[in-house]
């Protein structure tokens, strides 16, 4: 199994669990989803440093998409996406998983899981993440 | 700045158009707003292009304006091209509009167009091992979140985004140029097929083709071909502010936009007589008239169930059919935006002719970036 980005997601940190990468700033405490160098608040140099975020989080907003013509390579329509908020000021574009339509409701409460993509050249499994209602 | 006038439009009608090419439709735009300025191509002293899709994948490496104006005779003077999503044609406007202001040209073309039927996957979508291709991340889902969001902090209804939808159809109708001949219900909306829940077929505009084109000139320029003097009063352009929690109901950059074109023209959303407002689903047009202070916040729904928005209400918005209607060839959008504009503003526009008009309004924004939109153009123009 490997990351599909191994900067963006670790599929397994020190907690033995699936983490999004971000990065944070040490002065005003900013943090950022995919890592930024510089921080966009404070804009100097060499305050920010790499931070896990947190697997739960909110439904923002979210939308089924139904119409397979629009639907990307590995997509079967009906399926969900959305905006995750997480609790560290962060909003994630994720693919939604587990869910129903009496489920699938802004702030409903989800947590990260990990999903195949793909297989690469070699047959291993292309990890991708995931939120899925709890 | 010296004052900017509109001297000559034209626009392809909108469509699909197989066998037309990208170079033809522009040049055909081109042509059609010389013919109308009364210039000749050795007239046109600087030009821009807005354009987004032209790339290596359809043939044009590199230079695709120089190679679109070069078949109309428009050479040996500077040329560019601008993208800025479907902003791109109202970037064209404004480029020109600031060449002629600075004083540096008396007569500037922005020509806009795009070529999109049989080219592939939808413009604006993400492949690939990123964020957004691996979430499945489908252009209109943007504004189905938009409209989820929307719907759930102000009570707007399915029902009142369909009405848009209604309107511009409409308003279409009335315009020989525009792609869809035929007006439609608020059952057929909602019936039509999903595709982004909560958004359906006919709520989302279509794929398009086609070019539009606006010569620019100076007062001294004007006063020798016409006496119906069209002034752009204001061409303001601003990117996005790109805050990760954003609420995205609301379209901060457009406020900003808005607000430098009023301050520009000296008015308020109070003294103008219709817009022309990018209505690439009918949430967008709904999002927008508030964002452009044409409602209050929240209020959107409410003002095209009222018909303030429709022909004969007390802002019309959208005469020419909108994007909804007349079709979206991307870069040639906000051009022919500012066409309507003109034709409007010359009593030119026949049966959606919008009475007495004296004061317009052109709105374009376009690109995602980082939750946010990455530009947005108001352009104002009055007689």
């Amino acid at each position: 199994m490997v990351s599909f980005n191994p900067v963006l997601l670790t599929l397994q940190a020190e907690d033995g669990k699936p983490h999004l990468l971000a990065s944070r700033c040490e002065v005003c405490g900013k943090v950022y989803f995919p890592q930024q160098k510089l921080c966009l608040q404070c804009l100097e140099e060499g305050i920010v440093k790499g931070h896990l975020l947190s697997g739960q989080g909110e439904i923002y907003s979210f939308t089924v998409v139904e119409r397979e013509t629009l639907a990307p390579k590995g997509f079967q329509v009906p399926y969900a996406y959305g905006y995750i908020d997480l609790p560290e000021g962060v909003r994630v574009l994720s693919k939604i998983v587990g869910w129903s339509p009496e489920t699938l409701k802004i702030n409903a409460s989800v947590e990260i899981v990990l999903e195949e993509i793909r297989q690469n050249e070699v047959g291993e499994k292309i990890m991708g993440f995931r939120f899925r209602v709890i | 700045m010296r004052k900017v006038l509109a001297i000559g439009v034209g626009m392809t009608k909108f469509g699909k158009f197989p066998d037309l090419s990208v170079e033809q439709l522009g040049r055909d735009a081109v042509w059609a707003a010389m013919k109308d300025a009364g210039f000749r191509p050795k007239d046109i002293q600087v030009a821009y292009l807005g354009n987004l899709t032209e790339s290596r994948e359809t043939g044009h490496i590199s230079c695709v304006a120089q190679e679109i104006l070069r078949g109309v005779g428009i050479r040996g003077i500077p040329t560019t091209r601008v993208e800025n999503a479907c902003a791109s044609g109202s970037t064209a406007i404004r480029e020109a509009w600031m060449a002629v202001g600075s004083g540096l040209y008396d007569i500037a073309l922005a020509v806009g167009v795009e070529k999109l039927t049989g080219r592939g996957p939808a413009p604006l979508a993400r492949t690939g091992d990123t964020l957004e291709g691996i979430a499945g991340f489908a252009p209109p889902g943007m504004w189905a979140m938009r409209a989820r969001r929307h719907m759930a902090q102000y009570g707007t209804t399915v029902e009142q985004m369909a009405r848009v939808a209604v309107k511009n159809r409409r308003h279409g109708r009335l315009n020989p140029r525009a792609q869809y001949p035929k007006e439609v219900t608020v059952e057929e909306v909602r019936s039509s097929p999903m595709i982004c829940t909560p958004l359906t077929m006919l709520d989302s505009c279509p794929t398009t083709d086609g070019g539009a084109a606006a010569i620019l000139c100076s007062e001294e320029v004007a006063k020798r071909y016409t006496t119906k003097m069209i002034y752009v009063a204001a061409a303001a352009l601003q990117s996005g502010t790109y805050e990760s929690t954003r609420n995205i109901a609301v379209n901060e950059i457009e406020k900003r936009a808005s607000r430098e074109a009023y301050e520009w023209a000296g008015i308020g959303p109070e003294d103008l007589d219709f817009a022309e407002v990018h209505d690439c689903f009918t949430i967008a047009e709904i999002v927008r008239t508030e964002n452009l202070g044409f409602c209050k916040e929240g209020e959107g729904g409410r003002l095209v169930e009222e018909g303030v928005t429709a022909l004969g209400g007390k802002l019309p918005v959208n005469p020419s059919g909108g994007l909804l209607c007349k079709g979206h060839p991307i870069g040639a959008t906000g051009v022919a935006q500012v066409a309507e504009l003109v034709w409007q503003l010359r009593e030119e526009a026949g049966d959606r002719q919008v009475k007495g008009a004296k004061v317009g309004l052109a709105h374009c924004s376009g690109g995602f970036i980082a939750q946010d939109t990455g530009a947005s153009a108001v352009i104002i123009l009055k007689r």
